[in-house]
């Protein structure tokens, strides 16, 4: 029962930041539409960048915002130099779907050119070894944190959702474009403003994820593609869904690599999203296929 | 062998050759196996160099290689009667 509990802890602060890079994903899909294929890349560019200045003897607070900015500026300024003119344009969904190939083909090539394709050790206030001790089961700083920060993300995601005038332009711009526009909201604002908030808890999970693995220009390529996996398990188009799909894969990759053999890590979890589709295409949160009718 | 990256450059191909096109697809190989040779002094740069063509085919050519290369021809099929 112990051990359950200890894989379920270590798993749910690996679906923790599953579950940042499925919201960025959930956010940038509900609002446009538009898989974001450079998710991952504005990540590590938004870690190559915090990893730039503490290199310079940046303090940690100061570089991690500004990385988290940095990745946000990203995002926000290929909404509108890139996105926007191909939309003017008339370029069809798969057109722009490719565009954010392309973007992240570039930040790829980019980072590995000023970066360095080498791994890198990357310095984070919260260590790995220093262990907590709750009861029989054991968490380190690091995932404690991670935990901690992912909660805290969410809720603020939330928050600020659901419960301000902001959020109510989101929900009011992601929900019907055209009505949005006429009742006098500037969608293109905030349509940059979630390409933005997006990649801003890309890096964070980024930020969190660089000290547990190693840097380098591919480190975020794996936790992406789970995330695109927890995104679509939850429903692409709800971020609750996201949430919840990021901790189910973590949990059940965690349980499957503790219980059965590291082998079958992600088989198991991806079983589970293919049970799950089979049974809800919609995923688990989402309503987006039965409106079509 | 056939790695994600692998699969991407092929998507690649087939982008800049030109969408539903048989004709863009041999293009964007060709693309696709020429742009390393030349950019060998910098293999960091290739995914530069295909990003950037996406974009820019995706923004003014939709139709890709294969789509320039018709209007050319169409261009100069009727060329002093236009």
């Amino acid at each position: 029962m112990t051990q359950f509990l200890q894989y379920t802890i270590s798993g749910l602060s690996t679906g923790a930041i599953y579950a940042l890079v499925a919201l960025g994903l959930a956010l940038i899909y509900r609002s446009t539409r538009i898989l974001n294929f450079a998710h991952g890349d504005i990540t590590t560019a938004g870690t190559f960048f915090a990893f730039t200045l503490l290199g310079l003897n940046f303090p940690y607070v100061p570089a991690f915002l500004l990385a988290l900015v940095f990745g946000a500026v990203l995002a926000m300024a290929f909404y509108f130099c890139v996105l926007i003119p191909a939309q003017r344009r008339e370029a069809t969904q798969l057109g722009q779907i490719t565009l954010t190939l392309g973007l992240g083909l570039i930040l790829q090539g980019l980072v590995a050119y000023f970066g360095g394709t080498e791994t890198q050790a990357f310095p984070f206030p919260l260590s790995d070894t220093k262990i907590y001790h709750f009861g029989g089961l054991v968490i380190s700083q690091l995932s404690l944190g991670t935990m901690v920060i992912g909660l805290l993300a969410c809720l603020c995601l939330y928050l600020l959702v659901q419960k301000t005038r902001l959020g109510l332009a989101m929900r009011a711009t992601s929900e019907n474009l055209p009505a949005a526009q006429t009742m006098g909201i500037p969608t293109r604002r905030i349509l940059a403003l979630s390409w933005g908030l997006a990649a801003f808890l890309g890096v964070l999970a980024g930020l969190f994820l660089a000290p547990a693995l190693l840097l380098d220009p591919f480190f975020m390529l794996e936790p992406f593609l789970k995330g695109f996996a927890a995104a679509i398990l939850g429903g692409l188009n709800s971020l609750p869904g996201a949430i919840v799909g990021g901790l189910i894969l973590g949990v059940a990759e965690s349980l499957a690599g503790g219980f059965i053999s590291v082998a079958f890590k992600n088989t198991l979890a991806f079983l589970i999203i293919i049970l799950v589709l089979l049974l809800r295409p919609e995923g688990l949160l989402g309503t987006e296929f039965k409106e079509r009718v | 062998m056939f790695t994600f990256m692998e699969s991407i450059t092929l998507f690649v191909a087939v982008i800049i050759g030109g969408l539903a096109s048989v004709e863009g697809s041999i293009m964007g190989a060709a693309f696709v196996i020429l742009v390393p040779q030349v950019f060998s002094a910098y293999k960091e740069m290739v995914p530069v160099v295909y990003g950037v063509t996406i974009v820019i085919i995706l923004i003014f050519e939709p139709l890709g290689l294969y789509g320039r290369w018709f209007k050319m021809r169409l261009y100069f099929r009727n060329w002093p009667f236009r």
